[in-house]
């Protein structure tokens, strides 16, 4: 038998606020936080709705010199870090520091760096750039500069899976501690994505809506883009306990599939894999499942072969289960996505309360769910699913526990 | 209405010169799924298509872009919205 998972902490910065209490006391009544843009003027845009981090600033977190070496994405990740940290009671000095783990996930790097600096450099003519654009646009900055804030030596890196990236780290973290190689572990992801020059390259895909993000809607018309970062504190189940701390729930199962097909059409096959992975991971049946949170972005594709996943792998048991799309509500975070989608599943398992797919208006019959509609179900579920699939064809499905 | 031949051919060859086709491969009547054309080469036909015209395709009209012809009838609408006459050859 191997050791269980538990996770004992979670930070969340999202379009809610800076903490997890803000995301949570939004999902838990249904409430979107998208709104208009405020970082960039969307005059050239198609859209004009987002979810950004409300009123972040660097200063109110970190002293110039360390805020002078951060993107915002690198920031966003440093700040719900320290809120897995303290709200996990973890004590991260002495041996610990080296059992412990730092995985995190992003899918495009420090995008507002590069951005500002490029478009100085071709745009108004500056002869140089800053020199620190290099080590704030990695992809591993945000995972860094986590190890280096809490001293953390054990093994530390970043995934990148377009927006499975938050699964896939989370999940590579429970592997490490479930087999040893980790006492603990730090996951999640983070992005930060509202620049223009990114934004309007996400616009030239034609699958950003002009107004709200309606999974599974009938008349569903494209994603939202969001930011934010989600951090979890994983530690062995029996570690714990034996120090008293709170246990939100464990994580009991990871799947991963590739598509090997399409460059980003979704594929119904890819995604039924990783779930049944996911499962045969967690050792659990198709019907110990009650909830999903799904990878519901809202755009026509992933949502009507999400829908047909689902019910590929669960067959009848399909209209028992609750599925729900969160990105309804935090916008589609990308490399943070899932690693939100995991704190609100977290979330859905300790409060018994079922975050609805906002924004619904009519069903769609290519999704024939029970989407959990607009308001919120209380339900205490023992095992739910959260589903993450990503550009290039990259599946991550995790399977949690409540506790 | 009925597209003008110019306005087709010039079409044409930015489909020509964007998938590299041979010229001899593609006519008015030409479905993209035909040539092998995915999602993604679509949305850059479309794309050459706003840039050489210098109008915007709205999304929802992409996915309605399936055939040359769709082509030819969303570009000649969206320039005689503009009030503009096609580049000329």
């Amino acid at each position: 038998m191997t050791r269980a998972v538990a996770v004992t902490g979670i930070g969340v910065v999202s379009a809610f606020g800076r903490a997890f209490d803000d995301f949570w006391a939004g999902l838990a009544v249904g409430r979107s936080a998208i709104r208009p843009m405020t970082a960039v003027a969307p005059g050239s845009l198609r859209f004009r709705n987002g979810g950004e981090v409300p009123e972040f600033s660097a200063s109110d977190y970190f002293d110039h010199r360390d805020a002078a070496q951060l993107d915002r994405f690198s920031q966003l990740a440093s700040v719900a870090a320290r809120e897995a940290v303290s709200s996990a009671g973890l004590d991260l000095s002495g041996e610990t520091r080296d059992r412990t783990a730092v995985v995190m996930g992003c899918c495009s790097g420090g995008k507002l760096s590069e951005d500002e600096q490029y478009c100085n450099f071709y745009k108004l003519g500056t002869e140089r750039v800053a020199p620190l654009t290099i080590p704030r646009a990695m992809g591993n900055a945000a995972a860094s500069q986590i190890s280096r804030e809490h001293n953390i030596t054990g093994p530390v890196y970043a995934v990148s899976t377009a927006c499975a990236s938050g699964n896939h780290a989370i999940g590579q973290a429970f592997w490490l501690v479930r087999n040893g190689v980790a006492d603990v572990a730090l996951a999640g992801g983070s992005e930060a994505p509202f620049t223009l020059g990114y934004l309007k390259s996400w616009d030239a895909m034609r699958i950003v809506s002009p107004d709200t993000c309606r999974p599974f809607a009938r008349d569903r018309r494209g994603l939202i883009l969001g930011e934010g970062a989600a951090v979890l504190v994983l530690e062995s189940a029996d570690r714990a306990r034996a120090r008293g701390a709170t246990i939100w729930g464990e994580i009991a199962g990871f799947g991963m599939s590739s598509d090997a097909d399409h460059l980003t059409a979704p594929s119904a096959v890819g995604a039924a894999r990783a779930m049944r992975r996911a499962l045969a991971d967690a050792g659990q049946p198709e019907d110990a499942i009650g909830y999903i949170n799904a990878h519901g972005t809202g755009t026509i594709a992933n949502d009507r072969s999400e829908a047909q996943a689902i019910r590929e792998v669960f067959g009848a048991h399909t209209s028992k289960l609750m599925v729900s799309a969160t990105k309804s509500m935090h916008g589609h975070a990308l490399g943070a996505s899932a690693a939100l989608e995991a704190a609100a599943t977290l979330g859905a398992l300790h409060h018994g309360i079922i975050p609805p797919t906002a924004n619904f208006t009519e069903p769609d019959p290519c999704c024939d769910l029970d989407v959990v509609p607009n308001a919120p179900r209380a339900a205490r579920v023992e095992w739910a699913m959260s589903n993450a699939f990503a550009f290039g064809g990259l599946n991550a499905v995790l399977v949690f526990r409540s506790i | 209405m009925i597209a003008s031949d110019a306005l087709s051919q010039q079409i044409i060859g930015v489909i020509v010169r964007v998938e590299r086709l041979p010229p001899e491969h593609v006519t008015i009547d030409t479905a993209f799924s035909d040539l092998g054309l995915d999602s993604l080469a679509r949305l850059n036909i479309v794309f050459a298509l706003e840039e050489e015209f210098k109008v915007s395709v709205p999304n929802e009209a992409v996915a309605e872009i399936q055939t040359v012809r769709d082509a030819v009838r969303g570009i000649e609408m969206l320039l005689a919205d503009q009030g503009a006459s096609p580049a000329p050859l």
